[in-house]
């Protein structure tokens, strides 16, 4: 009897927790972080510059016909000034995993100001895909197609893309990638002659983190559907995926209750 | 709304007797390796055990969630006994053995698997289960490393010393031992005159 009752106060607790993350309890207003990227970024390219609605400055890099963000983003409202929900793991086991609503994360819950300023954020893809726009004015999240186009563009006439169709490229994400081992681990084949400069943030699903120094993984605002399979509807978004190991750039699907980072477009 | 359904999620389990805690899914093949499956190429299968184990207020009917789960790579993973679900109590795991076959012609890549559970009590569907995931690694390269070198000579023989590795050699042999020195698994020598 004590054991229910004890699981029941968990879990009320749990709501209360979820509730209050969010309504968010702070109604803070919009701010930027604080910290340094310490980001290597291609020199010999020209670099712009964007802020979101907290005030973190990014830079930016055109890239054939498109302009895309050259950091992962790090904003903690939305553009109409919403908080987004900070979910760490002290949230609870298993909450992250629940949420149908946006929210970010930082790898391993760091709160170190220059960590974040390199790695950005981690977001959900609720968050994504949220109407009230993760990305600021003038920008918004990049849809399948804007990855493709950038990813051909990339490629150069290499052809480097995989035969079965899955839109995975040999080429194409080291010439993305930051150069070097400050963030990747070796071998990182890089020369980052784009200027994107991916990093390395890692991932987290349910309650684990994965990857950081090793994977780049960058939502896409598309839904991933299959007809014959129902149940998937708005659960699952197209990713794009770099590694230290190759060269390659992967798309793949990933349920949206992962928390990847983001990359934002200019809207032209 | 939003909120509201997580709640009722929530007050669902709460109804059910379930937590998140309840079950645990883990790939014990990729703990030494950060997640990562060893190496292979394309077109060829190889397993791995995912193990789904009941530590609280069981029995629960689990399967792998193979809609939520794999991907858009779904098709590279068949799962033994078709996936049928298996009524675990309290203390016991289930296990579902994967066998993963990247097609023929599948390019280097790191490919992200998530591997989720499905999950039933007293007939009820529940959800808010931890999930997983591993990596595959595609690596169809060749060594790029490859040294050849007299070791001794006489008048009828000649003894060579043959190495070859690559950036990827380390990660095979630590991962997997029984691929061979340095991931190599089979050298061919060709004579020619």
């Amino acid at each position: 009897m004590l054991h229910i009752s004890t699981r029941i106060v968990i879990h009320l607790l749990s709501i209360s927790a979820m509730l209050c993350l969010g309504a968010g309890c702070r109604r803070d207003d919009p701010q930027p972080r604080p910290g340094q990227t310490t980001a290597v970024f291609n020199p010999n390219l020209t670099y712009g510059t964007m802020t979101d609605i907290d005030g973190n400055e990014y830079r930016t890099i055109e890239i054939g016909h498109q302009v895309w963000m050259a950091e992962n983003l790090r904003v903690t409202h939305y553009r109409n000034g919403d908080p987004i929900p900070h979910m760490p793991l002290s949230a609870g086991q298993g909450i992250f995993h629940l949420q149908t609503q946006g929210v970010y994360c930082a790898y391993d819950d760091t709160t170190h100001p220059d960590s974040i300023a390199t790695y950005g954020l981690l977001y959900n893809g609720y968050a994504v895909v949220d109407e009230r726009g993760l990305c600021p004015d003038g920008w918004r999240v990049p849809s399948d197609e804007d990855w493709t186009a950038l990813v051909s563009h990339l490629d150069n006439g290499d052809n480097a893309f995989d035969p079965n169709g899955t839109g995975t490229n040999g080429v194409v994400g080291g010439r993305m990638k930051e150069v070097g081992y400050r963030h990747w681990n070796a071998p990182n084949p890089a020369d980052n002659s784009s200027g994107f400069t991916a990093l390395p943030s890692g991932n987290r699903y349910g309650d684990t983190y994965y990857y950081k120094n090793e994977r780049a993984l960058f939502w896409t605002s598309t839904e991933y559907y299959v007809d014959t399979i129902p149940d998937i509807k708005g659960k699952i978004l197209w990713m794009r995926g770099i590694g230290s190991l190759f060269p390659s750039i992967g798309r793949q699907a990933y349920p949206k209750d992962a928390g990847k980072c983001v990359r934002c477009i200019r809207n032209d | 709304m939003n909120k509201k359904w997580n709640g009722a999620v929530l007050l669902l389990c709460m109804a059910l007797g379930a937590t998140a805690q309840d079950l645990t899914i883990t790939i014990p093949k990729t703990d030494s390796t950060a997640y990562k499956c060893y190496p292979v190429k394309a077109n060829t299968v190889f397993g791995l055990r995912s193990q789904i184990a009941c530590n609280a207020n069981g029995p629960f009917s689990v399967n792998i969630d193979r809609d939520m789960s794999f991907g858009s790579l779904g098709s590279w993973v068949s799962i033994s006994y078709n996936n049928n679900p298996i009524t675990i109590s309290t203390g016991e795991t289930a296990i579902f053995d994967l066998a993963v076959q990247p097609p023929a012609g599948t390019t280097d890549y790191e490919y992200d698997m998530p591997v989720n559970i499905k999950a039933y009590k007293n007939g009820s569907s529940v959800s808010g289960f931890a999930p997983a995931q591993f990596v595959v690694i595609v690596d169809n390269t060749p060594p790029t490393d490859i040294a050849l070198s007299k070791r001794s000579a006489s008048s009828q023989s000649v003894t060579l010393n043959f190495d070859a590795f690559d950036v990827m050699s380390k990660k095979y042999t630590d991962v997997n031992p029984d691929v061979g020195r340095k991931g190599i698994k089979q050298f061919t020598l060709a004579l020619k005159d």
